[in-house]
């Protein structure tokens, strides 16, 4: 029962709790404005939209090159990436932070883009590899045959028939980049370009333990966006993520 | 639901034993092509291996250099041998840590597979309330840990909060639950959060194992006369010996990395009985500016998360 009411949603909270007098609504424009929800909701959006593109175009070529053409040393490339498949985010914190202080890319978007883009690749490139590995070469020597070009057979052939893959790519990636929280906390430090977990942190801070219906206002305003995607994609979402675990 | 069983890279499986025929095993064509493709093969992987090195590889090696000197972020990084590893094994306070987050990785890891598991089996009997749930009970593990901390920071509040207006409700006196104020309550409260976030997640796959088992195995038992409860423990989780061991190690590995959520709600207090080895070696990094000893502890965890990882996967091997 804790379960069921807990995720009811932030909004029956905001009724619970908040003063009578306020209408939720009021809170909502509050946190939007007052509290940069906005801001740090756009953010988050660029970044995570950002490193999807990323990894999938990325992950996509390399998965093709390992898969499709088979390259000397593509087994080694996919044994490096499986060994840092676990390798958690908080080792590298400090060398990132370091790096990224010389590179100048600290307090830009890339700052975020490019680490998630990085962490997110192994796991795309060993499951794409798998699954492109799965169709048969057939398909792609009747196109050959046909006279397709390879960038044809990668863009017409091959592309369409990974598209079940793709979700699970996207899912994965997309929950990564939305909820990630240590790397947004240390290597963007200017308010303007903070994504939203950190925006939320500050909000609540600033906001202090007086002001809970702002609070749940925000949360809400970050949860709704994961949980719409999610009741709209439900299916592809469970069988993503169960395929992602299953099968790496 | 059904189509989960039929998982994304196994789905061409049967179209690549059909094309290849009965006679040519499936590893044939599987070699290394021309050199031509090869170049090309390198051209296609080179944009993902440039992001990958510079933002994985490089920052890994990074650490674990790092971890040997005792620089402090600016200056030159003197080397200073294995002193920054000794240190982390004398600390009282990497002790404690280490301590905290081996109970919470233990407890949590423990009710996440037992409630879990426990879920799947429900939905699978086909409950129905139960199942029209499983959408619910999954949403906490797409929510970021910022917000589930927020979220229990106002549920766990001892004067306003969710859990002592019920408790109260029910004629509890909650003088003395203050929660996450409470030096010995705040890390059992946050093990809660955890399962509760996670639970969902485990259940999916456990429940994506479940719809796996063949169901002759159970007409099976049941004419030789098992019981539901012999059912379960000779048919259901021997089968599910894969799922386990895949739902183990990602508990494990989540207990044992916690950040997020102590960061948020307690930053390892009350009394610094909520520190955790990651929230320990944040603060040493950021707050005392300590980078050699923090990459070294962090080198220390990564060396714990692998070994344990290791050992499950030995220790629930299908063979044995």
């Amino acid at each position: 029962m804790v379960f069921g009411s807990l995720k009811s949603g932030n909004n029956f909270y905001t009724n619970l709790w908040g003063p009578p007098a306020h209408p939720a609504w009021h809170n909502y424009a509050a946190a939007w404005s007052q509290g940069d929800i906005g801001r740090y909701f756009f953010n988050s959006i660029f970044v995570t939209i950002a490193t999807i593109v990323l990894v999938s175009v990325l992950g996509y070529l390399l998965a093709f090159g390992v898969a499709r053409l088979r390259f000397r040393g593509s087994g080694v490339v996919i044994g490096v990436m499986a060994i840092t498949l676990f390798v958690p985010i908080q080792l590298l914190l400090i060398p990132l932070y370091v790096l990224e202080v010389h590179i100048h890319l600290v307090d830009t978007r890339w700052a975020l883009i490019l680490p998630y883009t990085a962490g997110s690749l192994p796991f795309a490139a060993l499951f794409l590899t798998a699954y492109l590995r799965s169709i048969p070469d057939e398909v792609e020597e009747a196109a050959m045959v046909d006279g397709c070009s390879r960038l044809r057979v990668l863009w017409h052939i091959i592309l369409p028939l990974s598209r079940p893959a793709f979700a699970t790519v996207v899912i994965f990636t997309f929950l990564n980049a939305w909820n990630e929280f240590l790397l947004a906390l240390t290597l963007v430090q200017n308010n303007a370009l903070r994504t939203l977990p950190v925006g939320l942190l500050n909000f609540s801070q600033s906001t202090g333990q007086t002001n809970y219906s702002d609070v749940f206002a925000a949360l809400t305003v970050a949860v709704i966006p994961i949980i719409a995607v999610f009741v709209v994609f439900q299916r592809q979402f469970i069988e993503g993520l169960t395929a992602g675990a299953v099968n790496v | 639901m059904t189509s989960v069983t039929t998982s994304a890279p196994r789905r061409f499986a049967h179209a690549d034993t059909d094309a290849q025929g009965a006679s040519a095993p499936p590893s044939l064509g599987r070699r290394p092509r021309s050199r031509a493709a090869t170049r090309v093969g390198w051209l296609f992987a080179a944009p993902a291996l440039a992001v990958y090195i510079v933002f994985q590889l490089v920052p890994l090696i990074g650490a674990f250099i790092l971890s040997f000197s005792n620089w402090s972020g600016i200056g030159p990084i003197n080397f200073i041998g294995f002193r920054n590893y000794a240190n982390a094994l004398h600390d009282t306070a990497a002790h404690a840590a280490l301590e905290h987050t081996v109970i919470y990785a233990a407890g949590t890891t423990v009710a996440k597979m037992v409630v879990g598991l426990g879920l799947a089996l429900l939905i699978n009997k086909g409950i129905r309330i139960l199942a029209a749930y499983r959408t619910v009970l999954f949403l906490p593990a797409l929510m970021s840990f910022v917000a589930v901390g927020l979220l229990w920071n106002l549920i766990y509040d001892p004067s306003v909060g969710l859990v002592n207006h019920v408790l109260s409700g029910i004629g509890i006196d909650t003088t003395h639950l203050t929660w996450l104020g409470s030096k010995s309550q705040a890390l059992p409260a946050l093990m809660i959060v955890e399962v509760w976030k996670w639970t969902g997640y485990h259940m999916v796959i456990f429940l994506a194992g479940l719809q796996t088992i063949p169901g002759v195995l159970y007409e099976a038992a049941a004419i030789d006369g098992a019981g539901a409860w012999t059912r379960l423990r000779h048919v259901t989780i021997p089968s599910l010996r894969p799922i386990t061991t895949l739902n183990l190690v990602i508990a494990v590995a989540g207990g044992l990395n916690v950040f997020d959520l102590v960061y948020v709600t307690t930053n390892g207090g009350p009394y610094g009985s909520t520190q955790t080895v990651m929230t320990y070696v944040y603060q040493e990094a950021f707050s005392n500016y300590n980078f050699g000893f923090a990459a070294a502890m962090a080198c220390l965890l990564f060396v714990i998360v692998a070994i344990v990882t290791v050992a499950l996967l030995r220790l629930l091997r299908p063979s044995n």
